[in-house]
């Protein structure tokens, strides 16, 4: 068995057991969103593994499908983000309007800026570079996004503990591809060490969170009450350290 | 490279390097923000802890105690509950008097709690099987 092989079984296992997790009976709705999403990365998996055996490593049909198959997986992954955000607040006294079209804005205006500065880099537009920036930008974006939900629902004390294990995950995925992308860019002698075996880990470690996150039973939200016998008692800290 | 510029692609490192450690460690805080205390509190209860609670001591006594009889009841200990133990304590000698990382401390204590009367319970039914 080849190592490319090996790598796509088991990043394909992974989505697999994660779309299978959605299939969960007491799911939240919101959640189901990830089926379509998991849905997708397996087809997108499949296709870009049979251009590989069919057209070789090198070849333009490689390249188109891969980079292809990565960003509608990036970019529904930012939709997916956008969708859970919403359904989380739905949930708070806190109110979102036009978290939608805020969306489809920044996401218009990021593959603007994103063909710009390759156009400008570079000249023109060609899939490799066009498609490396937008999964570079919506790696980042999509950490930001992430992570400004994490701090958001935590402050606000939002219910939903797998909503927030799946947005946490959301966001180790993303912050470990922008990582990967930049360390890329800062080391570019690096990039084929990087793409073969840094990508990869990463993309498994956040889908197997994702899948683990679904799978894990939620335990009952607790009241304010209950939340309050985890305080520290009085005197406690005296010589503690 | 990102934006085509260096300084840009190092900051784009630093900040998602800065994310994911704190996904890493929210994803950690999320797993015991809601453990169940009077676990903890029974084991005070039964002389299996001391009658005064130490946040660092109480952690240790607990989590040698399971791993001594973790392999005969087949219970693994969750690697990442001494890392992030260890992160708390560092934030501790940074921040002293923060009370939210004794809490995350206290917390820690009570799910290690709960991993010891679960080692306890399989432990006693190898001794006193039903069958």
């Amino acid at each position: 068995m080849s190592f490319s092989l090996a790598v796509w079984l088991v990043v394909c296992l992974a989505d697999l057991a994660a779309f299978a997790a959605t299939f969960r009976r007491g799911l939240d709705r919101g959640l189901l969103w990830l089926r379509w999403y998991f849905a997708l990365a397996l087809a997108s998996n499949v296709v870009v593994h049979s251009f590989l055996l069919k057209f070789g490593y090198t070849t333009k049909q490689y390249a188109y499908a891969y980079y292809l198959g990565d960003l509608a997986i990036v970019i529904f992954g930012f939709m997916v983000l956008a969708r859970l955000v919403e359904l989380a607040f739905e949930k708070s006294s806190v109110k979102l309007p036009g978290l939608r079209l805020g969306a489809i804005l920044v996401f218009t205006g990021l593959a603007v800026c994103s063909a710009a500065v390759v156009y400008m880099s570079r000249g023109g537009l060609t899939t490799f570079s066009f498609g490396s920036e937008m999964e570079q930008n919506f790696s980042f974006l999509g950490m930001l996004m992430a992570i400004i939900l994490v701090v958001g629902m935590n402050a606000l004390a939002v219910p939903g503990l797998r909503f927030r294990r799946v947005v946490l995950s959301f966001s180790v995925l993303y912050s470990s591809g922008a990582i990967a992308y930049s360390l890329a860019a800062v080391m570019p002698h690096l990039v084929d060490p990087i793409m073969i075996f840094i990508v990869p880990v990463t993309s498994l470690a956040g889908i197997g969170l994702i899948a683990y996150s679904l799978w894990v039973p939620q335990p009952a939200e607790k009241t304010v009450k209950e939340r309050k016998s985890a305080m520290v008692p009085d005197g406690l800290r005296e010589g503690a350290w | 490279m990102v934006g085509g510029s260096l300084i840009l692609s190092v900051a784009v490192l630093v900040v998602a390097f800065a994310v994911l450690s704190y996904s890493v460690f929210s994803f950690a805080h999320v797993r015991i923000s809601d453990v169940d205390m009077t676990e903890l509190d029974r084991l005070r209860r039964e002389g299996i802890l001391p009658d005064k609670p130490r946040l660092v001591e109480d952690f240790d006594l607990i989590h040698a105690k399971i791993a001594h009889v973790a392999p005969a009841v087949y219970l693994r200990q969750e690697f990442w509950l001494r890392l992030y133990f260890h992160l708390l304590r560092a934030a501790r000698t940074v921040r002293p008097n923060a009370a939210g990382l004794d809490r995350e401390l206290l917390r820690l204590s009570a799910y290690q709690a709960h991993h010891y009367w679960v080692a306890m319970k399989r432990l006693d039914a190898l001794r006193n099987p039903s069958l």
